[in-house]
C-alpha cells in the first residue's frame, strides 16, 4: 500500500505537470480538489485515464469519482479494493 | 485595399533573442546541425502558472509572444484575435496519435487532445483577455500567417481600431525525421555561391511565434506601417512571380528602385532556389537585400518572423550584418521594405512596409 501511494503521488505530479508542488506537498490525506492542490475537472479526466491505463480500474460514475478522488489515500484504497474484487 | 495598417506593438519568440524589442538582434545564435530551435524565456515571467502547467512547449512560446505583444500594447481593446499556424501543435498531436495507436481511443489524455487542436492558442489568448470578440485561426500551409494578416487588415478596413494577429509553428524530432526522409531541405553545394546566396547560407528547419497589434491609427510606439500584402499561389512550378511583383509595386505607387530593402526568404533550399535567384537577378539586382531564414529557419509561418524583423529594421534603421546579402551602398534612410517569401514554390507572399 505504501509503495502504491508513493507511486500515485509521483504519477499525479508528473502527469498533471504540477511543477510548483513536490511529493511532500501531497500527503496521503491532502484534499486533491481543494484550494491547496487545486485540481480541476480536466485533471479528473486525466486521473480517470491514468487509473484505467496503468491499474486497469474504471470509475463508473460521477458520485464514485467524487469519493475516490478525495485524496491519495482514497485512490489507493479504491485500487486495492478493485484488485481484490 | 488602400488603408494603412500600423504595427503598434510586437512580441516574438524565435531562435534569436527577440524577447526585448529594444534590443534588436545584437547577438546572433548559430544553428545546430539540423535546426534553429527557439531561444526560450522564463515563461513564468508572463504566464500564469496555473495556465502554464497545461501547456506544451509551443503553446508556451505562442502565449508568451502574444503576452509580450499585449504588454507592449497596454490598455488596448482587441477587436479581433487572428492566429495562423502551418502545423499547429505538432508535439501534442504526435503524443495524441501515439496514445491512440498504443492504447486505443478510450485511453487518450484529454489535455493532449485539447491542445492538439490548432485553434487552442487563440482560445487561450481570448481567455487571458476575457474576450468574446471575433477569433479565428488559419491553417493554410505557407499562407497561414498571411491569411491571418489579411483578415486583420480587412477588420481594420471595416472600422476596427486594433486587432491582435500572429502565427506560430514548432519543429519536433518526428517532423524532422519525416522531412529528412522526404529530403525536403538539402544543403547547398559549396560551389553554388552567387551574389545573392553565399554557400554558407544553408536551408535549415526552424520555428517561431510572433504576434502584432495592428492599429488603424499611428501611436508614439508605432514600429512601421504595412502598406499592402499579397499572396500568390503557384502550383509548385518554377514560374516566376516577377509580373506579380511589378504589378504589386505599381498598385502601391512604387517603382523597383523605391524599395530600399528586400527581405528575402532565400535560404539555399534547392527546391525554391531557382525561383528566388531568377527573381533577384532579373528584377532586383540593384536592390539591397537581406535574408531572414538564416535567423529563424524554414517553417510555414516564417513570414511572421520576417514581419517582426522588417518592422524592427524600419524602426531602428538598422540591418543586422549577418543578414546582408547584396549591398551596393548603405542607404541614408530605409523607407520601404519588401518582404518576399516562397514556401516550396507553392505559397509565395509579398508584404510591403513603410517607415513612419
Amino acid at each position: 500500500m505504501e509503495n502504491l501511494k508513493q507511486e500515485l503521488k509521483l504519477k499525479i505530479l508528473e502527469e498533471l505537470n504540477l511543477e510548483d508542488l513536490t511529493i511532500e506537498d501531497l500527503q496521503d490525506d491532502t484534499l486533491l480538489f481543494g484550494e491547496k492542490i487545486g485540481l480541476d475537472s480536466i485533471d479528473a479526466l486525466e486521473i480517470i485515464v491514468m487509473l484505467d491505463k496503468d491499474y486497469g480500474v474504471k470509475i463508473i460514475n460521477q458520485q464514485q469519482g467524487i469519493k475516490v478522488f478525495h485524496s491519495i489515500q482514497t485512490i489507493a484504497d479504491f485500487i486495492e479494493e478493485s484488485r481484490k474484487a | 485595399m488602400s488603408k494603412n495598417y500600423f504595427i503598434n506593438a510586437m512580441g516574438c519568440v524565435s531562435p534569436q533573442n527577440s524577447l526585448d524589442n529594444n534590443n534588436f538582434l545584437t547577438e546572433i545564435k548559430e544553428a545546430q546541425i539540423d535546426r534553429l530551435a527557439c531561444f526560450e524565456p522564463n515563461y513564468r515571467d508572463l504566464i500564469n502558472p496555473r495556465i502554464l502547467r497545461r501547456m506544451d512547449r509551443v503553446s508556451r512560446m505562442t502565449i508568451f509572444a502574444a503576452s509580450l505583444c499585449l504588454q507592449e500594447s497596454g490598455e488596448v481593446e482587441m477587436d479581433a484575435i487572428l492566429t495562423g499556424t502551418g502545423l499547429g501543435f505538432m508535439f501534442n498531436t504526435t503524443v495524441f496519435l501515439k496514445n491512440i495507436i498504443e492504447s486505443g481511443d478510450s485511453l487518450v489524455s484529454p489535455t493532449t487532445f485539447i491542445q492538439s487542436t490548432h485553434n487552442s492558442a487563440g482560445g487561450i489568448i481570448a481567455r487571458m483577455l476575457n474576450s468574446n470578440k471575433y477569433n479565428f485561426t488559419y491553417v493554410h500551409r505557407g499562407f497561414s500567417f498571411e491569411s491571418a494578416l489579411l483578415d486583420a487588415m480587412l477588420h481594420l478596413e471595416e472600422g476596427c481600431q486594433n486587432v491582435l494577429v500572429g502565427a506560430f509553428d514548432e519543429i519536433t524530432e518526428e517532423y524532422i525525421k519525416v522531412m529528412n526522409r522526404l529530403q525536403s531541405l538539402k544543403r547547398l553545394d559549396k560551389d553554388q555561391s552567387t551574389q545573392f546566396l553565399d554557400a554558407s547560407i544553408r536551408a535549415i528547419w526552424g520555428e517561431s511565434a510572433a504576434f502584432f497589434t495592428l492599429g488603424a491609427n499611428q501611436t508614439e510606439k508605432t514600429y512601421a506601417k504595412i502598406k499592402e500584402m499579397k499572396m500568390v499561389f503557384s502550383n509548385g512550378t518554377n514560374e516566376s512571380i516577377k509580373p506579380e511583383i511589378e504589378l504589386f509595386l505599381e498598385e502601391n505607387g512604387l517603382k523597383i528602385e523605391d524599395i530600399d530593402l528586400v527581405l528575402s526568404g532565400i535560404d539555399g533550399n534547392p527546391m525554391t532556389r531557382k525561383n528566388y535567384l531568377d527573381l533577384h537577378e532579373s528584377l532586383l539586382p540593384n536592390n539591397d537585400m537581406a535574408s531572414f531564414k538564416n535567423l529563424c529557419g524554414e517553417h510555414k509561418t516564417a513570414s511572421s518572423f520576417a514581419l517582426w524583423m522588417a518592422a524592427q529594421i524600419l524602426h531602428k534603421q538598422f540591418i543586422p550584418e549577418v543578414s546582408k546579402l547584396n549591398f551596393k551602398e548603405t542607404k541614408a534612410k530605409i523607407n520601404n521594405v519588401l518582404i518576399y517569401n516562397n514556401y516550396n514554390n507553392i505559397n509565395q507572399s509579398l508584404i510591403l512596409l513603410e517607415h513612419v
